[in-house]
């Protein structure tokens, strides 16, 4: 006996208005749209596909497709902006940070400073120098000061006589 | 010549699905054949046209994802009844949540809902029948569905629901019993 009779069989003992209504086979009243489930198939293989390509793609190819996915249309433009924003955000930081921070890798030291005047003392004017060590001697009035006394021999010994008398005239030493 | 989707077996479907290169091909004769019978499985359960479509698409995108681990320790129809009994009833338990209502409401609102629905064309009778399932508590309404329905023989409902086909068989004729006598009121 098929379990379609065997159904029957046992609806006809327990239920007659069922039995009598399934035999009737007018179905159940429900319905789908048209061509319902051959869109069906469609839809649910659009759904499992590209978890299908995911799977067989190397990781390679994969940031391949994500990359070239971002330099398409409005991701592009999007991108270029942010590009654009990072660098002008990087420039303004390093001129702002220029000053303090990479200068006085650039300058010259205190050291190196003394030795190159003294090197090259012919080349400067005196009153040139006064300015120098006085503008140092305010910003650090100890260090332009051991300075100056450290290397004052040096001066001394590198000036002829008449610069040395001058030093004596001039409006820089008078008290 | 083409091979018909009715003639290939569950084995050679299991075989291409697993096979390089073969996945989608596999998956798609899986559709063919079985798509519209859990849909009709999933639609009894669900009632309206919009849920079973989600719960039908839902369903399979979860096949596609374990087919892979499927190791055949049941039959295919069984692992497919299965996943889409699971799916409908995980559906109507977070529908149920949404909304506090007893079974009588919730049959009433059904009904309401079937009578608007355009995927309904039935009778007053089929939508008494309709009325009266859902007012069966929710393992008697699956019951029934399966067997006056998906013609569904107790083996093969004990296989998918994992209960006793002693438990099935009390549970279907309790719930006949109920769905004849909601008819002779209906009618009466």
């Amino acid at each position: 006996m098929s379990e379609k009779e065997n159904i029957k069989t046992e609806l006809e003992h327990s239920a007659p208005r069922l039995a009598q209504l399934k035999a009737e086979n007018t179905g159940t009243g429900f319905q789908v749209p048209p061509q319902y489930f051959r869109q069906l198939t469609t839809d649910i293989l659009a759904e499992v596909q590209p978890s299908t390509t995911t799977q067989t793609e190397s990781w390679y190819s994969r940031l391949r497709q994500q990359l070239s996915t971002l330099l398409l249309g409005r991701p592009a433009l999007a991108l270029a902006s942010v590009i654009i924003l990072i660098l002008a955000g990087m420039w303004f930081l390093r001129s702002d940070t220029w000053d303090s921070a990479e200068l006085p890798e650039l300058a010259l030291n205190n050291e190196e400073l003394e030795a190159y005047i003294l090197a090259h003392l012919e080349d400067f004017d005196t009153d040139l120098l006064i300015d120098i060590y006085t503008a140092e001697e305010e910003e650090n009035p100890d260090a332009g000061q051991a300075l100056i006394e450290e290397n004052l021999d040096h001066l001394l010994l590198e000036m002829d006589e008449e610069e040395f008398e001058s030093l004596f005239e001039g409006e820089a030493f008078e008290e | 010549m083409q091979t018909a989707v009715a003639d290939i077996t569950d084995e050679q479907i299991l075989a291409l699905v697993k096979e390089a290169g073969q996945q989608e091909r596999g998956f798609r004769l899986l559709l063919q054949k079985y798509q519209e019978r859990l849909y009709w499985h999933i639609r009894h359960m669900v009632v309206e046209h919009e849920d079973a479509n989600d719960v039908v698409q839902n369903c399979f995108i979860k096949v596609f994802r374990g087919i892979q681990r499927f190791e055949g320790k049941s039959a295919l129809y069984t692992w497919l009844y299965r996943i889409a009994t699971n799916e409908s009833i995980s559906f109507l338990k977070k529908k149920k949540k949404r909304s506090a209502d007893s079974l009588d409401q919730e049959a009433l609102q059904v009904a309401e809902r079937l009578t608007a629905d355009v995927y309904f064309d039935g009778n007053a009778i089929q939508l008494a029948l309709q009325k009266a399932i859902q007012q069966l508590p929710e393992k008697q309404r699956i019951v029934f569905q399966m067997r006056y329905f998906q013609e569904m023989s107790y083996q093969q409902m004990s296989e998918v629901l994992g209960t006793s086909v002693g438990g099935l068989k009390a549970s279907y004729h309790h719930a006949v019993k109920k769905v004849e006598r909601s008819l002779t009121e209906f009618e009466g």
